[in-house]
């Protein structure tokens, strides 16, 4: 050292030792103690400013061989304590060095803190990729690993703790300056120096979050227009951090990518060029962004994609040209662009019905006419993005195995599935079509979207065009075109078909539910869905269609029958319920093709009973006739074919037919006398309101003031109904009708395969048929089952069973219909034999009338009225031989008395004699069967009444008794 | 000068950093001398010293010529303690040598090399590396000190003095004493770059501390205002060099002191500027020093005998022109000062316009009684005229307008 400053005091003679000192010991030219020059370097950067960039480069040595210590300690695996020697020295000079660097930060953060967040930002970056990849932690291990290592190292974690301090002093006043450095150093340092970003961030999220996007955004802006965008350094850091950052500050990353977009399309305001030629950047910045990480795509997909209208679609397709030059031309953005749809896992409906919208705007006063142009090129190029993608997924789907495949927009879509529908029934084709496609690719991992979306076709569906839409989406699905073998191809089907009739199910709830009104949502008509269903049948039926020759549809509903019959039997609308019978007609008796093949279990056979004769109720109860005699011809046509291919259905049926109509309300309906019923009324009348009415003054008892209305409390006061009789025109007919379809029931539709026979409208009836119907009525009529049996007791019997003949009696005279059921049964006999019980208790009470007429000598016409129809039924079912059989044209003439005499010896006592039985009855060539009249001939005993009769009042009876007592002469000769 | 140059180079290639920059030191020296003396001619001398310093002192170039990897800062310090260490030893040729030297180390092309150049300062200056100072002030009187270089200078060593590390400044009391030229000359630099009118202020305060200090050499160091002066250049610059024109400090340190009060009253006025990091109150510092500067005005105008300095050089202290450009800022404080609605405001910054204006008219006076003023005084005159009523202003021209 040289003594030849003139002037020199002592200070600076340290100054100048600590100095030399300082710099032997960090060129190692001179061993020293590391602590004792630790301390002299600080002595000198807080004494010689000039020093400073060279002890804070020494303080770098400092720090890398505590680090490394610490790593290759790790890696050694020592022991705790042997270590604690070694690195204490160091640890202190770092502490030191911590607590120095701090107080400067402090003192004057604006000065000091770029100059040591500089440096420790570079420093850290130097550490982690000097030392990446050792001390147990893999080149490839998580941002959390090496979190955790870097941050139990005391030189690291004091460095983050600097490096936070600057930055926190810096945020507020020069925050560009300060990303900036953190980006350039992860930029050269990455992937090592993510850690150190992902803390930093995690302190500061709002502020590096919307830094760190502007930074990479310019960056992207100067470097992207190349060809390549991937050259723009920055971005993959960016990514980066944004990625971690994603974990617990995902709010933050999504509202600054939102601002981001929204201000990339505020219009240019001439602020600053920079920033301008920044704005056209910004979206495929943002593009580029999600193309590199799912996170982001995520945060983008959730915010900025609800932003997009098909409105603001002009304006960005004015830029876009612009973005092309970013990814190399408009097909590799295309292509980013499907992918990154793709690759949303939210807001797939949104995207598909703003590129559906774009393609073909429903409406067209949001994409004005005026840039035809534009709106044309917008057009074409969401048409474009929109098959690209359907495509993609299409060639997604069909080269992995079904399930394996997982498309995150699918599943987006998936789950807003309701969206989608609805775009099944848009009058636009393109909708149409990629609803299709769309929920046709989705059904291919999960049926039940599949089978929602029929439903709600089914249900919803108003023109051949949605049929065609749901045919398509049934049929049109991936694993069924394409597979080769037979097998396949019916195991296809056979999943169509389930497919199908699941939908159905489904939409036959939901429509059950709309009728009970359980939604005031916007229902679609209940008739829709059944009208859909005839009319897919009917195509079905015309062979016309390839895709629905499998007999599609009619198996699928053929599925539901059970629940198709369940509607029948509860719905009240007769069109509803036309509709209904009507799909089960062509279900399971217009189609001839297969019925051999399926088997209807009785279960369901008796449960399509009771359902179409609950229909044909409301037919009858119908007032327009068309509809009236349209659904008792499909009710004879259902049930003609029903009762043929099962007998308990027939006999359910019948049952079902005869009890409906004789005992239930539908009595009514077949002029049945109802006693005048006395009910409540419906309105909204309580009784008490009402006797209040009656007295406004005092109450006094006795008085008529002190009268109250009869009622039921709560439901006001009785009131008689008038009986609403029927119109005896439309009783006859509807006892027609009834008759029609009892004898439908009863039509022997063969055992086998009379099918031909089917179709006329006069079927053959059964024997065994109209039997069990008289067996029914008698069960239905007689209140009894003792002394059911055929045989005729003695006359005096009569006073034993003259109750039960009394209620038979009543029946008859109050339900009409009997008399017209007793007729049908006569006419095929011999199965009036069977309703003996019946005729002999009219008879008794008949004879019991006749009697006491007879007494007051008075003519009575209801009487005579009945006692002709008895007899009638009578004759008609070969009950009475001739003579006999003519009593009815005899009786009119006669008195009381002669007509008791005549009663008791011709009608009881022949008939108690001759049991009514089926064995008097033979059949003929031509099966039908008869009472040879030769062989029942009666003994003159029963006849000698009538002839004394008739012979006492010849002056009327004269033609009829040439006729009925011939002379002999030609008795003998028949004998 | 017994080795060739050749020669040296090759030793010097094989000699290890630091020692390699201390021998070319030595020979740039030699070099030096016998330029000085003149026995050889200077432009191919000149070349191969610049190349040896470039080459083996800074290490900016390898053999080759193509660009080295730069030294790094432990490097780069061992370098300022060779040239330190140089610069203190050196004798051979006296400062005119010195000097050349220090010019062939930092010539005003090298403008990367003004790094080192600030830290070598500072380290002088905490060192108190008289030899190094003085060739600095040299150096900057050459280069004019309110140039680039200049301020670039100043800028660093105010940066690592005043605002780093506030405590290093104890070391520079005794600066005007070690090396007053480089005193002065920094002191002129300063004021120029604080003086400078930005945009909205009229006036960029500058830190307390410099301030303090500065306000502590003027009043303990009457004369130092005048180094610049007083230092006869044509003896310490080798053979043929030209020195700038001399500025006094003065100037410019009035200027602070004159709009000091203008500049707080504003900024106490208008909120919208954030007074954190200065003093919303004038600091009372700004009287001292404007009344250390009118004392070492005087005290030149009487000077000791023991100065060396011509009568002719003291009586050209400060330029009219530098007196007539604190009059622009007022005018101008003037004009946004009628935009000021609050009474109160109005009644403080009238305080402060006449407080300002005193001073003005203090320092016109003192300067021409003095005699310290040259160039065109009618023109300040007509100039003062745009000044509102001030009454000692008035006296002050009044007076001298007649003589």
């Amino acid at each position: 050292m040289s003594g030849t400053g003139v002037i020199k005091a002592v200070p600076p003679q340290d100054l100048m030792r600590d100095l030399r000192t300082f710099v032997a010991g960090a060129t190692r030219r001179v061993k020293t103690n590391p602590l004792e020059l630790a301390r002299t370097a600080l002595s000198v950067l807080k004494t010689l400013p000039a020093a400073r960039d060279a002890v804070l480069e020494y303080f770098c040595t400092l720090f890398n061989s505590a680090v490394s210590k610490y790593v290759t300690q790790i890696e050694t695996d020592m022991c705790l304590d042997s270590s604690s020697s070694t690195s204490g020295h160091e640890d202190a000079t770092i502490v030191e060095i911590h607590v120095v660097l701090c107080n400067f930060v402090s003192s004057n953060p604006k000065a000091w803190a770029p100059i040591i967040s500089t440096w420790s930002l570079e420093l850290l970056g130097e550490l982690s990729s000097r030392y990446a990849g050792r001390a147990h932690v893999p080149l490839s291990a998580g941002l959390n690993e090496t979190l955790q290592l870097w941050m139990s190292c005391r030189a690291t974690r004091i460095l983050i703790d600097i490096t936070t301090q600057c930055l926190s002093c810096l945020m507020h006043s020069d925050t560009e300056s300060c990303i900036n450095a953190l980006l350039d150093t992860s930029v050269a340092h990455s992937p090592h120096f993510d850690w150190v970003v992902a803390h930093v961030g995690s302190c500061f999220p709002h502020t590096v979050i919307t830094r760190v996007l502007s930074c990479g955004l310019k960056d992207f802006s100067q470097h992207g227009s190349a060809d390549q965008s991937a050259k723009a350094p920055k971005l993959n850091s960016v990514v980066g951090i944004l990625g971690h950052l994603a974990g617990s500050h995902f709010a933050d990353i999504r509202s600054a990518l939102l601002e981001l977009f929204q201000w990339s399309l505020e219009p240019d305001k001439h602020e600053g060029d920079g920033e301008n030629a920044e704005r056209p950047a910004t979206v495929p910045f943002l593009l580029q962004l999600a193309s590199l990480s799912s996170t982001l795509l995520h945060a983008l997909s959730t915010d900025v994609l609800h932003t997009l209208t098909p409105s603001m679609l002009p304006k960005l397709a004015a830029l876009a040209p612009s973005w092309c030059d970013y990814f190399g031309g408009s097909q590799a953005l295309e292509d980013l662009i499907v992918h990154l749809a793709l690759g949303c896992e939210q807001g797939g409906t949104q995207i598909l019905k703003l590129l559906l919208d774009a393609a073909s705007p429903l409406d067209y006063s949001t994409t004005a006419a005026p840039d035809s142009s534009v709106s044309a090129s917008v057009k074409s190029t969401s048409r474009e993005i929109l098959e690209l993608l359907l495509q993609e997924i299409d060639h997604l789907l069909r080269s992995t195995m079904p399930g394996a495949c997982s498309i995150p927009l699918l599943c987006s879509i998936k789950q807003e599935v309701t969206v989608i529908q609805p775009l099944l029934l848009s009058g636009d084709p393109l909708h149409v079509q990629t609803a299709v496609r769309l929920l046709g690719l989705l059904g291919y991992h999960s049926t039940a979207v599949l089978v929602s979306s029929a439903a709600f076709l089914l249900q919803r569906a108003s023109t051949d065009g949605h049929l065609v839409a749901l045919v398509r989406l049934v049929t049109g699905g991936i694993c069924n075109s394409t597979s080769a073998s037979q097998l396949e191809q019916e195991n296809g089907c056979y999943y169509k078909t389930g497919c199908l009739a699941q939908a159905l199910e489904q939409a036959m709830r939901s429509n059950a539910g709309c009728v009970l009104g359980d939604e005031g949502a916007i229902q679609p008509p209940p008739e829709q869905l059944w009208h859909n269903v005839a009319h897919l049948l009917r195509w079905e039926h015309s062979g016309k269609a390839p895709s629905l020759r499998g007999g599609l549809i009619s198996r699928a509903v053929r599925c539901n029958l059970q629940e198709v019959s369940d509607r029948l039997c509860t719905v009240c609308d007769p069109n509803l319920a036309c509709d209904i019978a009507e799909v089960l007609d062509l279900t399971i008796v217009a189609d001839r093709s297969s019925h051999d093949v399926y088997t209807v279990n009785i279960q369901l056979t008796l449960l399509m009973a009771k359902a179409v004769v609950a229909y044909f109720f409301l037919c009858v109860s119908e007032k327009d006739d068309l509809v009236r005699f349209r659904g008792v011809r499909l009710c004879c046509h259902l049930l003609a074919h029903l009762s043929s291919h099962s007998p308990p259905a027939r006999s359910l049926a019948l049952r079902e037919l005869l009890e409906g109509s004789l005992f239930h309300s539908h009595s009514r309906l077949f002029g049945a006398k109802l006693p005048s019923q006395i009910r409540a009324p419906r309105e909204d009348v309580q009784l008490l309101h009402e006797n209040h009415k009656q007295g406004t003054s005092v109450m006094l008892a006795q008085r008529h003031s002190s009268v109250f209305h009869a009622g039921v409390i709560g439901h006001g006061p009785r009131k008689t109904l008038a009986n609403q009789s029927q119109e005896p025109d439309t009783v006859t007919h509807n006892t027609q009708l009834l008759i029609e379809v009892i004898k439908a029931c009863c039509s022997s539709g063969g055992t086998g395969s009379e099918t031909g026979s089917e179709q006329s409208p006069t079927h053959p009836v059964s024997l065994d048929a109209i039997t069990t119907v008289s067996l029914l009525l008698v069960e239905l009529i007689s209140p009894d089952v003792m002394y059911n049996g055929l045989p005729w007791p003695e006359e005096e019997f009569c006073k034993v069973t003259v109750e039960r003949d009394l209620h038979i009696r009543r029946l008859f005279d109050d339900l009409p219909l009997i008399w017209h059921l007793m007729s049908l049964v006569a006419t095929y006999r011999p199965a009036l034999c069977y309703c003996s019980v019946l005729l002999r208790a009219l008879t008794a009470t008949l004879l019991a009338q006749w009697g006491s007429a007879a007494q007051r000598a008075q003519h009575n016409d209801r009487l005579l009225a009945t006692t002709t129809q008895v007899l009638e039924l009578m004759a008609l079912g070969q009950l009475l031989p001739p003579p006999l059989s003519s009593l009815r044209d005899v009786i009119p003439h006669l008195k009381p008395q002669e007509v008791v005499q005549l009663i008791r010896d011709c009608v009881w006592n022949y008939l108690r004699d001759h049991v009514p039985s089926p064995a008097l009855f033979a059949r003929d060539e031509n099966g039908l069967m008869w009472r040879d009249a030769t062989l029942a001939h009666p003994e003159p005993q029963y006849t000698d009444t009538l002839r004394s009769t008739m012979q006492n009042n010849i002056q009327h009876l004269g033609t009829l008794y040439s006729q009925l007592f011939p002379p002999m002469s030609s008795k003998c000769q028949n004998e | 000068m017994s080795i060739s140059n050749s020669e040296l180079k090759h030793i010097l290639k094989e000699t290890e950093f630091p020692f390699c920059a201390r021998i070319a030191l030595g020979r740039v020296e030699e070099m030096c001398t016998t330029q000085n003396i003149g026995r050889t001619s200077g432009a191919k001398h000149v070349d191969i010293s610049m190349e040896i310093i470039s080459e083996f002192v800074f290490c900016e170039v390898d053999r080759r010529g193509s660009r080295k990897r730069r030294l790094n800062c432990i490097q780069e310090l061992q370098l300022l303690e060779v040239l330190c260490d140089f610069f203190t030893s050196s004798v051979i040729g006296g400062e005119a040598v010195r000097n050349m030297v220090f010019m062939s180390l930092f010539p005003p092309t090298h403008s990367d090399r003004s790094r080192l150049l600030i830290k070598l300062v500072s380290m002088a200056s905490s060192t108190k590396n008289v030899p190094v100072l003085t060739a600095t002030g040299m150096w900057m009187q050459k280069l004019g000190c309110t140039s680039k270089y200049s301020l670039d200078l100043a800028q660093g060593l105010v940066k690592d003095y005043f605002v780093l590390i506030p405590k290093a400044v104890s070391g520079l009391q005794d600066l005007p004493q070690l090396a007053p030229q480089f005193t002065a000359n920094f002191l002129t630099a300063v004021a120029e770059m604080y003086g400078v009118v930005e945009k909205r202020h009229i006036f960029s305060p500058p830190p307390d501390t410099l301030l303090e200090v500065i306000t502590q050499w003027v009043s303990d160091n009457p004369t130092l205002c005048l180094a610049a002066l007083m230092v006869n250049l044509q003896l310490a610059l080798p053979l043929g060099g030209v020195p700038m024109a001399a500025i006094t400090p003065f100037a410019g340190l009035f200027k602070w002191c004159i709009l000091a009060p203008l500049h707080y009253v504003s900024q106490t006025s208008t909120s919208d500027i954030p007074t954190s990091d200065c003093n919303s109150s004038e600091s009372p510092l700004y009287s001292r020093l404007h009344l250390a500067l009118l004392e070492s005005l005087l005290e030149c105008y009487a000077p000791s005998p023991g100065l060396h300095c011509a009568d002719a050089s003291a009586t050209e202290n400060i330029s009219a022109q530098h007196i007539a450009a604190i009059i622009e800022p007022i005018v101008r404080w003037l004009k946004d000062r009628t935009r000021m609605e609050n009474e109160s405001a109005r009644i403080r910054g009238e305080l402060a316009l006449h407080m300002a204006l005193d001073r003005l008219a203090q320092v016109i006076q003192v300067a021409l009684v003095t005699h310290s003023v040259y160039g065109n005084i009618q023109e300040l005159f007509s100039q003062l005229e745009m000044l509102p009523e001030n009454r000692l202003l008035q006296i002050v021209i009044n007076t001298h307008r007649n003589l």
